[in-house]
């Protein structure tokens, strides 16, 4: 039982250690410290929320709002065909 | 027989003597030199840069104006010389002796190394009545801690008298308007930019106006049929010139300063140079005078504004929207002239033009000289980011805790560049997995898309910019940060199918949890 309490003091430490030279950036190998495994999932409220009809609805309209944007831009992107002809002289 | 002009003379920079230099090599008289625009502009840029003397060399033969001149030049009834004289910039004192003692003495104190750290370019002088400034290849102004940005510089090499110097810039020239108006020598200045990047011949101001103006023009009534003396060149002529070069010509309309803005950076980045055309309008009592139609070779920005400009209802951050100036050859004006994003009743470029009352440079359209291997446009990456964007910020706000609004970065590069830039600057923020990274297949030409959160780097997506349109084209993306990949993942399965835009789907295909 005691062992395992020290082993889990130490484990403490040495995490509070890594975290502590990370902030204080002193050069800790970060290129032998192993990459985070799999991607934090999301919460589960907001995956409810993504589920319910109001979350839908939001996507929706934001994709609406972004493809009437991306259709502006595009009109202000396109050349006049009289512009092509117009002598540029000064 | 008049005795022939010492090879060089030196002499200490001053208006003055800039005057003086101009007069004396060219056959312009004092009060044009003088009243010219460039002049202004000259005496201002080396001020700033802190020029001290300049070395007069008499007779140099340069290779554009030699083409004009038997282009045209050496028929005309007057006699126009064939030499032009080029002038050489120095920040340190020195005088004719010092540089006499630098060409024969092996120890003295003005050295070929003192003398390149204190190079500030060279300023060739045609000997023609109004026209005189040829082939300038000048320093540009520093970069304020790379605030301003000059991507498509190149290592010009100058021999002068045996002394080897260089000198990084993009040439600049006058437009004569005989053999070259403002577009050719706009084009002029893109090819020298492209040429090196490329690998295409560069040519000079006449063939390009002969390869521009090799169809005679559509609308007859307003353009002139002629070729030489040239009055100007429509888009189509532009276009046409690109062609010989062996580029391909994208155009892309810019009355919005947005599309202005994002669409010159995300090029010049993979430092190809663009020609911005625009309206110059003299506003006198609040009434527009038309002055015509102008082209600038684009060269550098200045990213000055200290937070990117929320974009429309969806408040998209790009980061090309802290640009705040823009710098062009433009060659009624000088090399690397400013041109600053203004508003007033409309939005306007500010340039060093003057008239009677404030004069506005209204952008009419961006002529990109693109390499054909790069076949996917800007807007077709920017939009797909700006759908994601607006998708994520409905749950970033939601969710993730102090997660700032990403901003996005959007621009061509190369593969060389990417992994250069991995290995260089990225590879303690990666760890491990720089691995993959820096060895992965990836096309020669890639989008890149940076997203960073309150300035700490997040994500990397690239996308091939070599492939069709029709295809998924993000190829490799890298995690710098959990938090923005975890919530495209997160999201992916509630927009599967619902986007209507195929890269932004992808975007959200790539980060899918797998099942």
């Amino acid at each position: 039982m005691c062992f395992v309490e020290i082993n889990e003091f130490v484990s403490r430490i040495s995490h509070w250690l890594v975290q502590h030279r990370l902030q204080q950036n002193k050069g800790i190998d970060v290129e032998a410290m192993p990459r985070e495994a799999g991607r934090m999932p999301l919460p589960q409220n907001l995956v409810e929320w993504l589920k319910s009809e109001t979350g839908q609805k939001a996507v929706n309209s934001s994709v609406l709002l972004s493809h009437s944007e991306v259709k502006n831009l595009n009109d202000a992107r396109r050349v006049e065909p009289e512009q092509l002809h117009v002598p540029i002289t000064l | 027989m008049e005795p022939a002009a010492p090879p060089y003379r030196v002499i200490p920079y001053g208006a003055d003597a800039l005057t003086q230099c101009f007069v004396e090599k060219s056959r312009a008289p004092g009060d044009v030199v003088r009243g010219k625009l460039h002049f202004r502009y000259f005496t201002d840029y080396f001020s700033a840069l802190g020029a001290k003397s300049i070395v007069i060399e008499s007779d140099y033969v340069d290779h554009d104006y030699l083409d004009d001149y038997a282009a045209y030049y050496v028929r005309c009834f007057q006699n126009y010389s064939r030499v032009t004289a080029r002038l050489h910039f120095f920040s340190i004192e020195f005088n004719e002796q010092d540089f006499c003692d630098t060409l024969t003495t092996p120890n003295s104190w003005l050295n070929p190394s003192l003398l390149q750290d204190n190079y500030l370019g060279f300023v060739v002088v045609k000997p023609l009545p109004q026209t005189i400034i040829g082939r300038s290849c000048l320093r540009t102004y520093p970069s304020d801690s790379d605030r301003r940005v000059f991507p498509n510089l190149r290592q010009y090499l100058v021999n002068l008298f045996g002394i080897s110097l260089e000198i990084n810039s993009l040439a600049y020239q006058e437009q004569d308007t005989v053999v070259a108006a403002c577009a050719t020598s706009a084009l002029w200045s893109c090819f020298q930019g492209t040429g090196k990047l490329f690998q295409h011949a560069i040519p000079s101001p006449v063939e390009i106006t002969r390869a521009a103006t090799r169809h005679v023009p559509e609308n007859l009534p307003a353009n002139s049929a002629r070729a030489l003396p040239n009055s100007g060149l429509t888009a189509t002529q532009m276009a046409l010139a690109v062609r010989d070069v062996g580029l391909e010509p994208y155009l892309v309309g810019t009355p919005s300063p947005y599309v202005l803005n994002s669409t010159l950076y995300a090029y010049l980045r993979c430092k190809i140079p663009s020609i911005l055309t625009f309206h110059l309008v003299d506003v006198v009592n609040g009434q527009d005078q038309h002055m015509g139609q102008h082209a600038v070779a684009v060269t550098g920005f200045s990213l000055g504004n200290s937070h990117p400009e929320p974009f429309g209802q969806s408040g998209f951050l790009l980061r090309a929207s802290r640009i705040d100036k823009i710098y062009a050859h433009d060659d009624q004006v000088g090399p690397f002239a400013r041109m600053e994003q203004s508003v007033s009743n409309r939005p306007y470029l500010a340039t060093s033009w003057q008239g009677q009352g404030n004069i506005e440079a209204l952008p009419i359209f961006l002529l990109l000289p693109i390499y054909h291997k790069i076949r996917i446009p800007f807007d077709t990456i920017h939009d797909a980011i700006l759908v994601m964007d607006a998708v994520i910020e409905n749950a970033r706000q939601l969710v993730v805790n102090g997660l700032v609004r990403p901003e996005w970065d959007i621009y061509l590069t190369t593969v060389n560049d990417f992994k250069l830039d991995v290995y260089d600057s990225m590879r303690p923020q990666l760890g491990k997995s720089v691995e993959e990274t820096l060895t992965v297949n990836l096309p020669r030409f890639l989008w890149r898309v940076t997203a960073r959160c309150g300035g700490e780097h997040h994500l990397d997506l690239l996308f091939d910019a070599t492939g069709i349109v029709q295809q998924q084209l993000l190829v490799h993306a890298v995690e710098a940060k959990p938090e923005l990949p975890a919530l495209i993942s997160g999201l992916a399965p509630f927009v599967k199918g619902k986007l209507g835009n195929l890269q932004a789907e992808a975007i959200f295909q790539w980060f899918e949890p797998a099942p």
